[in-house]
């Protein structure tokens, strides 16, 4: 599943001063694995969670399509809260320092 | 002129059977050069011949496109021939894979998987084959497991009717309880399983999947004739020296190969394994000898069309394959139905 426009994510992201590598749909979809390469995303942020459900960091860079990408390279993967992003509330500005944060070490 | 056509016609014994396998194998090519060159980006054979491919391109249109092709045309062939080898078996228009308990049994081993932490004893990198080995090696158990309890020395089906609806209820009331103790997170898991998708496989999981795949579905495809004498009922059957019971464990195993590999790979994809095989009859008349290939070309077709068409109607998102073959092949399949209603 990912973020696509009018999501919390989405918006979370934009704040961050983040392009969402995604757009074209609105919610949350799953996406199919050659828009996500020719979507050509720099950096892969995901939560916890689906980390996770993926079977850990090493298995994100084994789902289909993730290796052709530009962040696979160095294994450009972000983790985020799964409740911090999928919602705002009072620890949304702490999440998106973090984020920002997380960013600026791995480019 | 017209007599050298005629001559030529005369000379390749140019049966019905012959026609219509070919007329499927050409719409099968077709297809698969619709879906090569229908995707999110612009690859495909199209650009292949104006030289637009670049290395680059090449490789995600082998690594991600072509398997999914592969993938299509292995789960619709394997999902249209068991669906049409087991109403010929039961004799019963409702059967289909689904009755053996291939997909309730990889439903619940795959929920079984998810919602406890067995996953933890794999290496991390291992998850995802896993998950296909479990959904693999529980539609065998569950298929196993009605065979056994469907066991009738008589040569009866009835029973085996009978032991595959107990344990698909069984089966889903249990899937029930997983998806109730669940969290969050697994309950998106699992349902998503559910659904059915061609996308998260690649080359090697194909691999393995058609290597397990091939032999049921040869399997299946060499019982076409005693199926057709199975008709006659199961008693005049065996008085012709038919082996109802061996032919029932010939299409029992050849369903649980074919299909346990394809409901591993691509989760539950609906309609295929139940109306192709009717679409198909209507058309070309009930002998088994023909339908059974004709099945397993026609459903290759339609999930190569309707896989087309999930990951490219709302890209970037993808919409369930099981969706669009049902939303594809229904309203056609009730139009056949009603024709066929008025005729008779």
């Amino acid at each position: 599943m990912v973020a696509g426009d009018n999501s919390s994510a989405a918006e979370l992201l934009s704040l961050a001063g983040i392009t969402n590598a995604i757009s074209g749909f609105s919610g949350y979809k799953p996406l199919t694995p050659e828009s996500l390469v020719a979507a050509q995303p720099q950096v892969v942020i995901m939560t916890a969670g689906g980390i996770v459900a993926a079977g850990g960091k090493q298995a994100v860079w084994k789902i289909n399509g993730m290796q052709h990408l530009p962040a696979a390279q160095q294994q450009r993967l972000i983790q985020v809260d799964d409740l911090a992003f999928l919602g705002f509330g009072p620890r949304t500005l702490e999440a998106l320092l973090q984020l920002r944060h997380d960013l600026e070490l791995l480019l | 002129m017209k007599q050298l056509v005629s001559w030529k016609l005369k000379l390749i014994p140019w049966s019905k059977k012959n026609k219509a396998l070919t007329l499927l194998g050409v719409l099968l090519l077709v297809a698969l050069l619709i879906s090569a060159q229908a995707g999110a980006m612009a690859l495909g054979p199209w650009q292949i011949i104006t030289g637009q491919m670049d290395a680059y391109g090449w490789q995600v249109w082998t690594a991600i496109r072509l398997p999914r092709l592969a993938l299509a045309v292995v789960v619709g062939a394997a999902l249209a021939l068991s669906g049409a080898a087991m109403q010929g078996l039961f004799r019963n228009p409702l059967a289909d894979p689904g009755l053996l308990g291939v997909a309730s049994g990889a439903s619940l081993a795959v929920g079984l998987w998810i919602v406890f932490p067995l996953s933890a004893w794999f290496p991390e990198n291992w998850n995802w084959q896993a998950q296909m080995l479990v959904a693999c090696v529980g539609s065998w158990l569950t298929c196993w497991l009605i065979f056994r309890l469907g066991k009738d020395t008589q040569g009866n089906m009835l029973w085996l009717l009978l032991a595959g609806l107990a344990i698909n209820t069984l089966a889903g009331a249990a899937g029930g309880l997983l998806s109730y103790i669940a969290d969050d997170q697994q309950l998106r898991q699992m349902s998503l399983w559910g659904m059915g998708g061609l996308g998260g496989v690649r080359g090697i999981e194909l691999l393995v999947g058609a290597a397990i795949a091939s032999p049921g579905l040869v399997l299946l495809y060499s019982v076409r004739k005693q199926l057709d004498v199975l008709q006659l009922g199961d008693v005049s059957a065996q008085a012709t020296g038919l082996d109802t019971n061996k032919l029932r464990q010939k299409v029992v195993l050849g369903t649980a190969l074919a299909v346990g590999a394809s409901v591993a790979l691509a989760g539950i994809i609906g309609f295929l394994g139940l109306m192709i095989p009717h679409l198909l009859r209507m058309i070309l008349g009930p002998g088994h000898r023909l339908l059974l290939p004709a099945s397993a070309l026609g459903g290759a077709i339609l999930l190569v069309l309707a896989d087309a068409l999930a990951r490219t109607l709302a890209a970037p998102a993808e919409i369930p394959v099981g969706l669009l073959t049902s939303l594809l092949g229904g309203p056609y399949f009730l139009w056949m139905l009603s024709r066929g209603r008025g005729r008779g």
